[in-house]
């Protein structure tokens, strides 16, 4: 069922990326939720892998003295979640990655794994779209960091090289201090399913609470890979925050060329996007402490 | 189960579709009755209902 040629257990990122420059063909496995099921479906068949599994310097999230967050990639959803330096600094991280799959495949699945699977529906990434996280590889030629908005070059494609291993995700102080958000997910069922959509919004208010001060909004599942959304963000900022939720979805749409799948007609997405737009903006304001009249 | 239905044939009575039929066109009533909109196929899914809504002028 599982037709896999060989398998190397890495013990630690070095041995991992002297492995894989090894081995032009080999395969990075570190929580298997993504790889297994390609294995499986024969897409991945006979294929080596390197297990990046239980490598203690990639697990973790840590908040540094400039205030910089350091998640790392082998972090699993369920780390996320329960992450204390998560819920203090970014809750709406935290949410994002509790609504993926089940309870056992967060247990298992990887923050590293769903960016580096580089699909548009993984629930973590347009959280980090919006936080304009930094992805920082490790190859045999050193190392790079690479802001997100560089990372997806296409369905399934990220800007990481073969050998290349991510070893951190980095969330800059400026990018999430002062900012509250919200992430909903949007599909058929409310567990186990792939979003149909997934909007994530960060806003950061003014003293008084009143105004939307800077607006950031991302879409997963709207196109081939989570996008910004700069239309509705620039549109929506210096608003007071009821004009800004109402506005926003509607702003939205000048951002987004959704398609017609089996999952979704291209009509019902753009529906998608213009009510939840509104509401993710709605929510992150009460979670900011504003208030909001409707 | 033991009365004796007239209008049956042998007097029998059908249990299993009468309360099962009416369901879905209650709900379609439902939404008429909230929108406007007459949405007359099945599946009155949260897709469909857009389509059907946009259709309306309601969208």
């Amino acid at each position: 069922m599982y037709d896999i040629a060989s398998l190397y257990s890495a013990s630690c990122a070095e041995d991992a990326i002297s492995e894989l420059a090894r081995d032009p063909e080999a395969v990075v496995i570190a929580g298997g939720t993504d790889v297994l099921i390609k294995i499986r479906a024969g897409e991945l068949a006979g294929c080596r892998l390197v297990s990046i599994h239980g490598i203690r310097e990639l697990e973790g999230v840590t908040c540094r003295e400039n205030g910089d967050l350091h998640i790392g990639p082998l972090t699993t959803f369920r780390g996320i979640t329960q992450s204390e330096v998560i819920r203090r600094c970014v809750p709406c991280l935290g949410e994002a990655a509790d609504q993926a799959g089940g309870p056992q495949l967060r247990a298992m699945g990887t923050i590293g794994g769903n960016v580096c699977n580089g699909v548009t529906s993984a629930d973590s990434a347009s959280t980090l779209m919006t936080l304009d996280a930094i992805f920082r590889v490790r190859g045999p030629d050193g190392q790079r960091d690479i802001p997100i908005s560089e990372w997806y070059r296409g369905v399934g494609k990220v800007a990481l090289r073969h050998a290349e291993l991510l070893t951190c995700i980095i969330i800059p102080r400026r990018h999430y201090e002062g900012f509250s958000g919200h992430y909903i997910k949007y599909a058929q069922r409310s567990a186990m399913d792939i979003a149909t959509l997934g909007v994530s919004c960060l806003v950061k208010l003014s003293g008084d609470k009143a105004r939307a001060e800077q607006v950031r909004l991302a879409f997963g599942v709207d196109g081939p890979v989570p996008m910004r959304a700069p239309t509705a963000e620039a549109g929506a900022a210096g608003l007071p925050v009821d004009e800004a939720i109402e506005k926003i979805g509607a702003l939205a749409l000048a951002d987004v060329n959704p398609r017609t799948s089996w999952r979704a007609s291209r009509e019902f997405r753009m529906q998608l996007i213009k009510e939840l737009s509104g509401r993710a903006l709605r929510q992150a304001v009460i979670n900011g402490g504003g208030a909001v009249k409707c | 189960m033991e009365t004796d239905d007239p209008s049956g044939p042998f007097g029998n009575k059908s249990l299993g579709e009468p309360p099962a039929i009416p369901v879905a066109p209650a709900v379609r009533n439902a939404v008429l009755h909230a929108t406007g909109v007459a949405v007359n196929s099945l599946p009155m899914n949260p897709q469909k209902l857009v389509e059907e809504f946009r259709k309306g002028g309601l969208l």
